[in-house]
């Protein structure tokens, strides 16, 4: 049965192939899309989550680099109940590193973050304050820094060496590690340095970090700092912003799923007009195999099995191909490509749907036709 | 002992409101067990509507078609098909052999659906060389003549061991020699192997190798001859 039913999809190759190009494209299309969507909500909810403090900004600021907050808030902060730790920071845009200047759009990327390493001490709840390759930041270094590991490539630095940031050179005296591709590309440097390389506002600070005694009470400071700095100061936890992030981009899956599905049903269609063409031109063929001893359900699942196999290559080449794109995808921008079994046996599932329901109609109405009006031709 | 057995069969079209094709117009007889007949007409005076009621692939207006004690009237469509598999076997004018398919698959295709066991698989390549066309076994359907293409049908017809081989014009496409070497084929397995035969034709000149002769004209049995020569091919 499986020689005829091959025999039977290589008589048309061109139809064929265009039929298997539509279900690839479909499943290809699921499984680079999705994957990528769901690499992007991993990692984000990964790198939310590895922040445990509370952000403090100034109220209606949208960002870190936008917001400034008076440095007398920092005792204020301390004397909240439950409160551990206020660490501020500064950050800035580096306008120049090594030369490279606001015309590369990478620079808008770029932020110097001033840190205080007496205040912060053993706090290392921000990624970047985790340095796996020469060292932290001390009080006493003076034009040092820190970067992240991607900036460190992308210069081609190494411990000990020097960068040029807005015409003054620095140290560099340790690299940190991240999966946070913009917190890779961070230069950290004392507080009072990076002040002076942005130019910040004396009096001021960016934000603060605030971590709590408990890590369970987080939400409770948070909504202390909340009421108690109504107006001036806004928090954000972390976790917040995974939740609302994660939504979002479960509301892209959801929209990612659909447009596969579009593509999905797009082939689903090129399946069954595939097998309605090849039907309607076999319709004397079948009517010879009822006229040898077929049942109709035999002819029936013959063109329902050449549908499904169609479709199960298609399916197969368009898992091989959607893994290639997503792990290219992955390769140029770092977002993780989360292709496991579960979304591959999701793809073929709905490769194999394509193929029985494109098949199903078609062998409908194949066992519509008697068999004389086949034969009579 | 009759094989099969037609009573009063009708087979009418309609085609418009009051226009009335009778194709099959109140015919009956009956068929022995080994017989070799022939059934020829004009075009047109329903020998195909017959032969395709008796191979239970058309349904008569009325009357009824008994093979092999079956009334096939009463059988529904998987019955009928079950019937089409253990008891006939067909060949036809155009051959039709299923393309892209070797011929030793298009000799074994009725099994397909229900497996293929190294016996018929052996079986199907000694019907090929029997017919003279061993070394054409592996060969698409397309590379094969005319008679070549007919004794590949042959051979498919008998691949189920039938009772009864059901032929609509089977030399209708083939020149006169080829012709007679299907008939003499057909002949053979008809005395040896006691295959009953009933063949549709145009060719008058065919009827001197039959036993039998009915003659249609607008769908009713005009004669029936029972005493043919049979001559020798
Ligand atoms: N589906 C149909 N609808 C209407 N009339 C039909 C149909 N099929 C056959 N007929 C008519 O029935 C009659 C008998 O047709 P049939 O095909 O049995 O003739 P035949 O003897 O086999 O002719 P030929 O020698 O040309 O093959 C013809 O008049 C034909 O037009
Ligand atoms: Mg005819």
């Amino acid at each position: 049965m499986i020689k005829i039913i091959i025999s039977n999809l290589l008589r048309n190759k061109r139809r064929s192939f265009l039929t298997l190009l539509g279900i690839l494209i479909g499943v290809a299309a699921i499984i680079s899309l999705v994957s990528v969507s769901v690499g992007l909500t991993q990692r984000s909810a990964e790198l939310l989550t590895s922040f445990q403090g509370i952000f403090v900004l100034e109220e209606g600021a949208v960002d870190v680099p936008y917001s400034f907050v008076e440095e007398e808030y920092l005792n204020d902060l301390k004397r909240v109940p439950g409160v551990e730790l206020v660490v501020p920071e500064i950050w800035g845009s580096a306008n120049s590193i090594e030369g490279l200047n606001g015309d590369s759009p990478l620079s808008n990327f770029l932020f110097i973050v001033g840190i205080d390493p007496k205040i912060a001490g053993n706090y290392e709840a921000a990624p970047y304050y985790s340095v796996t390759e020469g060292r932290k930041l001390t009080s006493n270094d003076r034009n040092s820094v820190v970067v992240g590991s991607t900036l460190a490539d992308m210069f081609d630095l190494s411990v000990g060496k020097t960068l040029k940031i807005n015409g003054k050179t620095y140290t560099l005296i340790g690299i940190f590690e991240t999966n946070n591709m913009l917190m890779s590309l961070l230069v950290i440097t004392n507080i009072e340095t990076a002040r002076e390389v942005t130019g910040f506002k004396e009096g001021y600070y960016s934000n603060f970090q605030v971590v709590p005694n408990n890590p369970g009470d987080l939400k409770l400071v948070k909504q202390r700092i909340e009421s108690r700095f109504e107006g001036k100061l806004q928090a954000i936890s972390m976790q917040d912003s995974a939740e609302l992030i994660t939504s979002f981009i479960s509301n892209l899956s959801v929209a990612l799923w659909f447009i596969s599905g579009i593509a999905g049903v797009v082939g689903g269609i090129g399946v069954m007009n595939t097998m309605l063409m090849s039907v309607m031109e076999r319709i004397q063929e079948f009517g010879v195999l009822k006229a040898i001893g077929w049942r109709n359900k035999d002819v029936m699942t013959m063109i329902v099995m050449e549908s499904i196999l169609l479709s199960l290559i298609g399916g197969i080449i368009g898992v091989i191909i959607g893994f290639l794109v997503s792990t290219l995808v992955s390769y140029y921008t770092s977002i993780p490509s989360a292709i496991d079994f579960g979304l591959i046996m999701q793809a073929m599932f709905f490769a194999l749907i394509m193929g029985v329901v494109g098949g199903l109609y078609p062998a409908y109405k194949s066992s519509m036709m008697s068999p004389i009006e086949a034969v009579k031709g | 002992m009759d094989i099969i057995t037609v009573k009063n069969l009708k087979k009418y079209y309609n085609i418009g409101e009051h226009n009335e094709v009778k194709a099959i117009d109140d015919v009956s007889f009956e068929v022995e067990k080994g017989e070799f007949l022939a059934i020829v007409g004009p075009s047109g005076s329903g020998k195909s509507t017959l032969l395709h009621m008796l191979g239970c692939l058309d349904t008569p207006t009325k009357g009824e078609v008994i093979i092999d004690s079956s009334k096939i009237h009463e059988l529904n469509e998987d019955e009928l098909s079950n019937i089409r598999f253990t008891k006939l076997g067909f060949i036809f004018q155009t051959f039709n052999l299923i393309p892209g398919v070797s011929a030793v698959d298009n000799v074994l295709m009725p099994l397909m659906p229900y497996g293929i066991s190294s016996a018929k698989r052996i079986y199907s390549h000694k019907l090929l060389k029997k017919f003279g066309i061993g070394r054409r076994a592996n060969h698409d359907p397309g590379e094969l003549s005319g008679g070549e293409k007919q004794r590949v049908a042959v051979a498919r017809s008998l691949i189920n061991n039938p009772k009864i081989i059901l032929a609509d014009e089977p030399t209708g496409q083939l020149d006169s020699k080829t012709g007679r070497e299907i008939i003499r084929l057909m002949r053979e397995l008809n005395s040896k192997n006691k295959i009953t035969f009933i063949m549709v034709t145009h060719d008058e000149t065919l009827l001197q190798y039959v036993k039998r002769v009915i003659r249609l004209k607008d769908g009713k049995i005009i004669s029936d001859d029972k005493n043919g020569k049979m001559l020798d091919l």
